[in-house]
């Protein structure tokens, strides 16, 4: 099977974890707000919604919320540095999680995403980093790494973790 | 002091040349690159230096790992095997890994040597050979024992050794005028760090050299037993391919220092190279395994020399060729990389982070490759011609990695760690030794979930006498053509059980001085007269 196909079926099969029906009426409602997405080189719009669900939880902890709008930017700069086979899994994984089954995983949330309840992008979050099947763990890392990272290399994370920051 | 960079031209920006000639051009500008450039430069020749990562000096240095990461690291620092268990850290600028190196120093031991001389018969690479180029680097490269008091995240390491009554030793660094900042990761702001960005490249352009940055060999040009040239392709600021093939380059000889993936890459991407050898294959990596420990007192592990204290207690603790051994060390920790390590998210990933500054963390590295069971890993190339790295870790590594994780715990609670964190997907903060060692028994050494990491990427192009197997002969030959020489750290044949550069400034030391008394040309004297002592 091809890489792309598992990851929409695999996602397709965890819907029903997060209560199928329910699940589909509202993602059939849902609307996605564009209106604060850019023209980026790789993250396409509907990277760019997902990424603003995940940015805030990935980072609910910090005191100061970060930029969703700089993390998104820094991502994108960041993912046109990496090799091209790089790029390419990328765009199968945020495929993924964008395209009809994706969202339904993330439709209880994603109906008003921004209304969004960071409990439940967090639960879903926390089935992936345990999930039996490792594509989808690889996934956790992925997006762990991708948004934590831009996170944590803008100045403004810095003083929550008492990092001054270099020395001239 | 400014260093000054003449003769460069950079293929992103600048038009490059159709067609260059050139009597040796030097692939990669990294450890061995750098000190292969100045000696065969120094010995009259004309040599030409390609790298493909930017050329980036101190004046860009802002002790950032946004911009560090970036600029000057291969795949903005996220380079990972195959199938994502191991993370690699290597350079991509000039000067190569070196330019972001933490500048710890060490002689190869005379164990590695012993075993390259009786399984895979090298010769002329034992320790009388050896030593004296060896001392040429150091005072080259202003090698000597760290005399500052180490910082508190190296002061911990050895604080929990000697509570256990284990060894530990001052590292070598190859620094002139440190002022004890800790960003050479991010490449040093104030020159002192003696990597090759300062030395010995500036040493090779002084002599004549020329360099093209942001240009990458794609493929060399191949007629028979000879290779004719090599083709250029142009990269763009994003560290893309811009041209294919934009530059033909003709020489007499050819010196591959592209590292231990970038190496192997071109030859696999040459047509008409001998795949019967060992090309590609005996990657090794120094498998890391990691702890963080929570201290009472704030440790500011960016802060200071970034390695000064070692530990070799356990690094042959089953004899050469028996159980991985493995060396204990302290890394600096930085924001981005902490935040990426600890994998979680949300308020159990802030939890975590908000001890920052508390953290102490220091690591094991696993000396892979001395067993018939630890054959590293294999380079290959993906669909655009762009290497990959399969490295499989076998049951003995993850021995290994177990076992040091245990030790790093039990040191770290020694030096009077509150709490313990392996770094491991299924581990959490140990509070106390007992319970950690519990815990860490139980730990899964999967690759999915046991964190794994690397800065020391060796071998694919590993040197041999008869019957080795090997990809090149003693001299840095690649068997069978007579104008290609590798010359970094892809020539080891297992890993060294140190870290390398120091290895591949000594050793390349000596077979680029044999390579310019071959070609014909003058290598400097005091090079010349070591040459000569012994053979
Ligand atoms: C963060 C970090 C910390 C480290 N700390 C230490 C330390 O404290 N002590 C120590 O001994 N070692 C350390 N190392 C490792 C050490 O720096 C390397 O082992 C050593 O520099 C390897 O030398 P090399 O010549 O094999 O390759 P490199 O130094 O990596 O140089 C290879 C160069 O070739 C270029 N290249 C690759 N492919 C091509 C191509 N096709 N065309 C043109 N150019 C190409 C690359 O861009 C790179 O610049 C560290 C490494 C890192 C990354
Ligand atoms: S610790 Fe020393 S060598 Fe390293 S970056 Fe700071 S000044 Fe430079």
């Amino acid at each position: 099977m091809k890489r792309r196909h598992f990851i929409r079926n695999t996602l397709a099969a965890s819907v029903a974890a997060l209560g199928g029906v329910a699940a589909l009426q509202m993602y059939q409602q849902n609307q996605l707000d564009y209106s604060e997405t850019e023209n980026l080189g790789f993250l396409s719009k509907d990277d760019q919604v997902l990424l603003s669900v995940l940015i805030p939880v990935f980072t609910s902890g910090i005191p100061q919320q970060p930029s969703v709008a700089i993390t998104i930017a820094n991502i994108d700069k960041a993912i046109m540095l990496l090799p091209l086979r790089t790029q390419d899994e990328l765009r199968q994984l945020l495929d993924g999680l964008s395209n009809s089954f994706g969202r339904l995983i993330l439709a209880q949330v994603w109906v008003n995403w921004q209304a969004a309840d960071v409990s439940q992008v967090n639960q879903f979050l926390d089935s992936i980093r345990e999930h039996s099947i490792g594509l989808l763990q690889d996934a956790y890392v992925g997006l762990h790494k991708t948004i934590l990272g831009a996170v944590y290399a803008e100045a403004d994370a810095w003083p929550t973790i008492d990092y001054p920051g270099p020395p001239f | 002091m400014t260093i000054s960079y003449p003769n460069t031209t950079n293929f992103s920006e600048q038009t490059p040349p159709q067609s260059i000639t050139v009597d040796l051009v030097v692939v990669g500008s990294g450890a061995g690159g750098g000190v292969a450039a100045e000696i065969l430069s120094r010995s009259g020749l004309k040599v030409l230096i390609v790298e493909e990562g930017p050329l980036r000096t101190s004046a860009d240095f802002k002790m950032r790992e946004k911009e560090a990461y970036a600029d000057l690291y291969q795949e903005v620092a996220s380079r990972q095997t195959l199938d994502k268990s191991i993370q690699i850290l290597q350079g991509r600028c000039v000067g190569g890994s070196t330019t972001v190196n933490w500048t710890s120093s060490f002689r190869t031991p005379s164990q590695t040597l012993d075993y390259w001389q009786s399984e895979f018969n090298l010769k002329g690479f034992n320790r009388e050979a050896l030593d004296p180029w060896f001392a040429w680097a150091e005072q080259r490269l202003n090698i000597a024992p760290w005399e500052v008091p180490p910082n508190a995240n190296n002061q911990k390491l050895a604080d929990g050794l000697d509570a256990l009554g284990w060894s530990h030793q001052i590292i070598r660094r190859n620094v002139n005028g440190c002022a004890n900042l800790g960003y050479c990761g991010t490449g040093c702001p104030i020159n002192a760090k003696q990597s090759m960005l300062v030395s010995c490249i500036p040493e090779a352009l002084k002599n004549g050299a020329q360099l093209f940055s942001r240009a990458r060999v794609e493929s060399l040009i191949v007629n028979g037993a000879k290779i004719d040239g090599l083709w250029l392709s142009s990269m763009d600021k994003n560290g893309q391919v811009k041209q294919k093939r934009v530059t033909k380059v003709v020489a007499k000889h050819i010196v591959l220092s592209a590292g231990a993936i970038g190496s192997p890459a071109i030859l696999l991407r040459s047509s008409q190279i001998d795949r019967r050898s060992s090309l590609g294959k005996r990657t090794f990596l120094h498998p890391v395994s990691a702890c963080i420990g929570r201290m009472p007192d704030k440790v500011n592990a960016y802060q200071g020399a970034p390695q000064s204290v070692y530990s070799d207690e356990f690094l042959w603790r089953d004899g050469v060729a028996g159980e991985l051994g493995y060396k204990l060390e302290a890394p600096p920790l930085h924001p981005t990389i902490s935040a990426i390590m600890l994998r979680q998210h949300g308020d159990k990933h802030f939890e975590l982070m908000k001890d920052f500054a508390h953290f102490h963390a220091s690591l094991a590295l696993i000396r892979d490759g001395f067993n018939s069971e630890s054959v590293g890993g294999e380079v290959s190339l993906d669909s655009y011609g762009y290497p990959q790295l399969d490295y499989q870790i076998s049951d003995m590594t993850w021995r290994a990695l177990k076992d040091s994780l245990l030790k790093l715990t039990e040191i770290q609670f020694a030096a009077g760690a509150k709490g313990v964190l392996p770094i491991h997907m299924d581990a959490s903060f140990y509070g106390s030794w007992r319970q950690a060692e519990k815990a860490i028994k139980a730990l899964p050494t999967v690759t999915s979930r046991f964190q794994v990491m690397s800065a020391h990427v060796m071998g694919g192009c590993h040197f041999g006498g008869e019957n080795s197997n090997s990809v090149c002969d003693s001299s840095g030959r690649v068997n069978g053509l007579e104008n290609l020489s590798v010359m970094d750290g892809s020539l080891f044949p297992t890993s060294l059980g140190v870290n390398p550069q120091l290895s591949i400034y000594g050793i390349v030391a000596k077979l680029a001085t044999q390579l310019g008394k071959e070609l014909g040309a003058n290598p400097p004297e005091d090079l010349v007269r070591i040459a000569d002592m012994i053979s």
